[in-house]
């Protein structure tokens, strides 16, 4: 269930892929912005860094209408490897203006990086495995590949966010995570209860393998979430866009919870009127549907689901 | 802690720490849920109501905590807060919503504590109240509370489902459910609750079987129903079949807005993910066919929705009819292009497509078999409607050429009063067309075409019949026999019903060629012959086996086929030959109906004389000392034994192996079958005679029971011989007398 990342490297030095929209006529060209911050940016910058959102493909909420304190949806994001895709939208949640509790995860047996040939994987166990072990393995074994093909510069971000990869079903859902807020990951703070409201997955085999795995689980906790998949192609570049997309449709839907949350306090639910007296839930749907509208290479898919 | 009164602000971090300290030690719960409840009851602000359900439901959720510690925690003052929260009027939605879901997580708890503890009814009204307030308000609520109270829904039916019992003597290991309860127990009376939970189930399932395309509501549902499906095989069926009356593409259709095709994919995926889960985790329930089935059908539909939708995406306006500047060209595009204008040829006529380089392929450059080969494949596949717009077409366009040769044909009526026919068809390569038929009409070689007859076969001689006939035997039985395997199972249920040969299988066809051997062409060969040679009479010409007519192929084949594997066709075998035996018996009754019967005939069957002894000839060499069932079994079951042929058991004792089971079948011959009792003894008289010592020790006592006498008879009549001998020294006398005796 792994992805094979090889691939991503192959298709990076090829060309710049060209999605397949799914939902909507492709633009002629790229949201404004994209293309022009594509290309420089070296995967070492996303270290720590606080990438302004662009703001032509922001339909751009008001900075001010949101309290840095006020209501937070706290998320969840998944790949495969929980290395390059997951990691990039964990950071980019995580470090964003909000600062949203972010806890991140990866749905494939192990943990696989591309190693020195494509029939030489280099494979993790999830869970056990940090990130800076990986990167000083890797740095041992060949420096200059895995500094060529963007493994080492990855894994660098990577141990600056949390600790280690983490699968999916290994999660136990509602158990306390106070690990990592003692270890200062990027995200946890606010995730210590083990719980979310979102879940965002970047490839759809990793979105049915969440949904069948909630499935699965029976739903213990009764508590719903919402279960986004964000079709992202396994690669740096593709993973830059794709965290910045993930990040925009987290704001939309914590400035929707948000909404609804302050018109349901102060006045009842029964005030308002229109759209904003629709609660949360009432206006994904609508929310992804207006993200999707902006962001057609990126086919998205949604379902609510159970903890 | 706190003091009541104070603001959410100072409030919400203290609480926020007690939490951490929970998360940190859950055995901190308990004590620190029975000092923070009563702190909640007071009149907050709704950050601190919010707080509190969420605590709540958090505490009841944590998998940090085993069951019996929650089942404790259950206080009056949790369930009173729970209350509150639900039944205050106007109460936010979060609160309402996080208070459903902590009823949710309370559930099974309280359920299981009120089994062990039938005097606690204060809590389980409390829970009754509670329930009858999410079910009263469920309909109408806003969405988040109908979402929670979902899950409520699908708890309750969870708990009062009858579950596994792993473990009767330890309750405590035991899944939470209906089983646990006891019969008599006075608060959960099972009648009820059983009643009950079809209600509920039924609400649960209602957005379903409504067919409901309201994505939340949905999804929620199904996303819920999996646990049912799983651990409670009670329901499972009735949610299944539910799930599979669900369409959800429904809502499809024309151009969808984004958010529809949102809605769309969501109820798609969610429902194809449930049913894949099932899948997944019950390969072998019954109804897996149709959910495969279901699935399938659901692909494909979606493929189908999002493609038209695609397709659909700017319709053409309404047409104004008064702008016709604007019109559009609405006419569907012609399928074929038109026929270039008169004067055209049979080819432009016909041809159909517009792609030059077809139209000049020269189809003779095909050989002629290929030709028919893909003609009749294609007729066999043709699309019926495309060959009738075809086929339109042309006389659409025949009809035309026949309008404009009655123009021109008019024109040149008045231009010329020598109107000549003969000038009209002899335009070669010209169709002008008119009320004459088409062959008039289209240009016509200039040659005369009489009906076309092709050649008659020679007639065949017999060495080609023969050669034809052994093939087409030959191919028939390959393609019989590479036909599946047999289908007893199907035979045996259909017992005496069974028609022999209804089905394509083997056994179906073996019939059948035992009948084409035996019946199809009895009496043709022997009325050829009668033709031939009238004098002979037909039925006394014995049958020639080596004549390769084509039941005698037939026979040959069955007859090898049986020997390929003897033992396991043995029966196919006996089936054949009693066949034989059936057809030679007809034959000599219809034989005896149309001439005088001669007692001679009567008894004749001369197929199955031949073919038993042949086929009992060549098998006797292979029969081996442990084949004595075989032997007994295919001698017992002839329909008809005659001293030929129960004299070819008669080599079985010259080796001391098999001389046993040629006296277990005798034996069971004479015990078994006692029509033929004589030709049994006989036959092992004749053994006795021509046999060793051995021989003759081992059917001695056989002889001794079944001819008394015999035996002192022969032995006088041996030393009878040896006298003889003595006086006959050419031992002519000998031999004379055993004749005499066989």
């Amino acid at each position: 269930m792994s992805v094979d990342p090889r691939r991503a490297r192959i298709q990076a030095r090829t060309a710049t892929p060209v999605h397949q929209p799914a939902l909507a006529p492709k633009p002629a060209t790229p949201p404004p912005g994209q293309a022009a911050q594509i290309a420089p940016v070296p995967p070492q910058q996303l270290d720590g860094t606080t990438d302004p959102r662009p703001a032509a493909s922001t339909p751009a909420p008001p900075p001010s209408a949101t309290a840095p304190d006020s209501y937070k949806l706290k998320f969840c994001t998944v790949c495969a490897s929980n290395n390059n895709r997951s990691m990039e939208a964990h950071l980019r949640l995580a470090a964003s203006d909000r600062s949203y509790p972010v806890i991140s995860f990866g749905t494939g047996s192990y943990v696989r990086l591309p190693g020195p040939t494509i029939s030489q994987p280099q494979v993790y166990n999830f869970n056990t495995t940090s990130y800076d072990k990986m990167h000083n393995e890797l740095q041992a074994q060949d420096a200059k590949l895995y500094k060529n093909n963007g493994i080492l510069n990855m894994l660098d971000r990577n141990r600056n966010i949390k600790w280690g990869p983490e699968r999916f079903h290994d999660w136990v859902v509602g158990k306390a995570r106070l690990d990592p807020v003692a270890r200062g990951d990027k995200g946890s703070a606010g995730a210590e209860g083990g719980v979310v409201d979102v879940i965002f997955t970047c490839e759809e085999r990793c979105w049915d393998a969440v949904v069948d795995n909630l499935l699965d689980r029976g739903a213990p906790l009764n508590r719903p979430v919402h279960v986004f998949n964000v079709d992202i192609r396994d690669n740096h570049e593709e993973a830059l866009v794709g965290g910045r997309a993930i990040l925009e449709l987290a704001d939309n839907l914590n400035e929707a919870a948000n909404q609804s949350m302050s018109i349901h306090s102060a006045n009842g639910w029964d005030n308002g009127s229109g759209v904003a007296r629709e609660s949360f839930d009432e206006r994904v749907p609508d929310i992804l549907a207006d993200w999707q509208e902006r962001w057609p290479n990126l086919p998205a898919l949604w379902t609510l689901s159970w903890l | 802690m706190s003091a009541p009164n104070q603001s959410a602000a100072e409030m919400l971090p203290r609480l926020e720490q007690v939490r951490r300290v929970c998360l940190e030690d859950p055995n901190q719960y308990s004590s620190v849920v029975t000092g923070v409840v009563p702190i909640l009851q007071g009149q907050h602000a709704v950050e601190v109501r919010r707080w509190g359900a969420e605590f709540i439901a958090e505490v009841f959720a944590t998998p940090a905590l085993p069951g019996q510690q929650k089942e404790q925690m259950i206080s009056d003052m949790v369930m009173t807060l729970l209350r509150r929260m639900l039944d205050t009027p106007n109460e936010d939605t979060t609160v309402v919503k996080t208070a459903i879901q902590a009823c949710a997580s309370i559930y099974p708890y309280m359920f299981r504590k009120v089994i062990a503890q039938p005097d606690l009814s204060l809590f389980w009204h409390d829970m009754t109240a509670i329930k009858q307030n999410i079910l009263q308000r469920m309909d109408v609520a806003p969405m988040p509370i109908r979402i929670a109270s979902i899950k409520f829904l699908q708890k309750v039916v969870q708990v009062q489902t009858p579950g596994l019992i792993a473990d009767p003597r330890r309750s405590e290991h035991n899944e939470t459910s209906i089983s646990l309860v006891p019969r008599n127990h006075p608060l959960l009376p099972l009648p009820n609750l059983e009643a009950e939970t079809s209600g509920i189930l039924d609400r649960l399932l209602t957005v379903i079987q409504d067919n409901s395309i309201d994505p939340l509501l949905v999804d929620a549902t199904m996303n819920s129903l999996a646990v049912l499906i799983k651990t409670r095989p009670a329901i499972q069926t009735k949610i299944l079949l539910t799930v599979l009356n669900y369409n959800p593409l429904r809502a499809a259709g024309g151009p969808m807005t984004a958010r529809q095709i949102v809605v769309i994919k969501s109820l798609q995926r969610t429902t194809r993910a449930l049913l894949r889960f099932v899948m997944r985790i019950m390969p072998q329930h019954p109804l897996a066919e149709k959910i495969d089935l279901y699935l399938r059908r659901l692909q494909s539909n979606t493929v189908n929705v999002f493609t038209q939708a695609q397709s659909l995406k700017r319709p053409a306006d309404s047409v104004d009819e008064i702008d016709a500047v604007k019109r559009q060209k609405l006419e569907p595009v012609r399928r074929f292009p038109s026929m270039a204008s008169p004067p055209v040829s049979y080819a432009q006529l016909y041809t159909l497509i517009d792609n030059p380089d077809f139209q000049q392929f020269d189809v003779k450059i095909l050989r002629e078999d290929i030709v028919s080969m893909i003609s009749s494949m294609l007729m066999q596949h043709v699309d019926s409607k495309s060959l009738d717009e075809a086929i339109a077409e042309v006389q659409q366009r025949y009809q035309t050429l026949q309008e404009a040769a009655r123009k021109s044909a008019g024109i040149t009526a008045e231009d010329d009063d020598d109107y000549d026919p003969e000038a009209l068809s002899s335009s070669d390569n010209m169709v002008s067309g008119g009320p004459q038929s088409l062959e008039d009409v289209l240009p016509q070689p200039a040659l005369e075409l009489g009906p076309v007859e092709l050649p008659k076969p020679e007639p065949l001689n017999e060495t080609e019949l023969n050669m034809l006939t052994m093939q087409t035997v030959a191919h028939v039985f390959e393609t019989a026999l590479s036909s599946e395997q047999n289908s007893s199972v199907l035979r045996q249920k259909l017992g005496i019903n069974r028609l022999a040969g209804s089905s394509n299988d083997k056994d179906s066809w073996l019939t059948l060629f035992t009948r084409l051997a035996t019946r199809a062409p009895a009496g043709l060969h022997s009325l050829i012959e009668s033709e031939v040679d009238l004098d002979d009479q037909p039925i006394e010409t014995g049958p020639s086996p080596d004549h390769p007519n084509a039941a005698n192929l037939i026979r040959r084949q069955l007859f090898d086929y049986v020997l390929d594997d003897w033992k396991h066709r043995l029966s196919l075998g006996l089936t054949w030959l009693t066949e034989e035996w059936y057809a030679d018996k007809i034959q000599v009754i219809g034989t005896a109906n149309g001439d005088a019967p001669t007692t001679k005939t009567d008894s004749r069957t001369p197929h199955y004389d031949y073919w038993t002894r042949e086929l009992f000839q060549t098998l006797i060499p292979r029969f081996d000392k442990d084949d004595h069932r075989i032997l007994i079994r295919f001698l017992s079951e002839l329909p008809s034994l005659n001293h030929n042929i129960l004299s070819i058991v008669r080599p079985l004792t010259r080796d001391p192996a098999t001389v046993d089971i040629c006296k277990k079948a005798l034996q069971y011959l004479y015990l078994m079958r006692p029509p033929v009792r004589e030709l049994v003894v006989d036959t092992i008289e004749d053994i006795w005679r021509e046999g060793d010592d051995d021989v003759k020790s081992t059917m001695g006592p056989l002889l001794q029971k079944w001819r008394p006498g015999f035996l002192e008879q022969a032995v006088e009549e041996t030393k009878k011989e040896i006298e003889d001998t003595r006086t006959f020294p050419n031992g002519v006398k000998g031999e004379d007398s055993v004749v005499a005796t066989t």
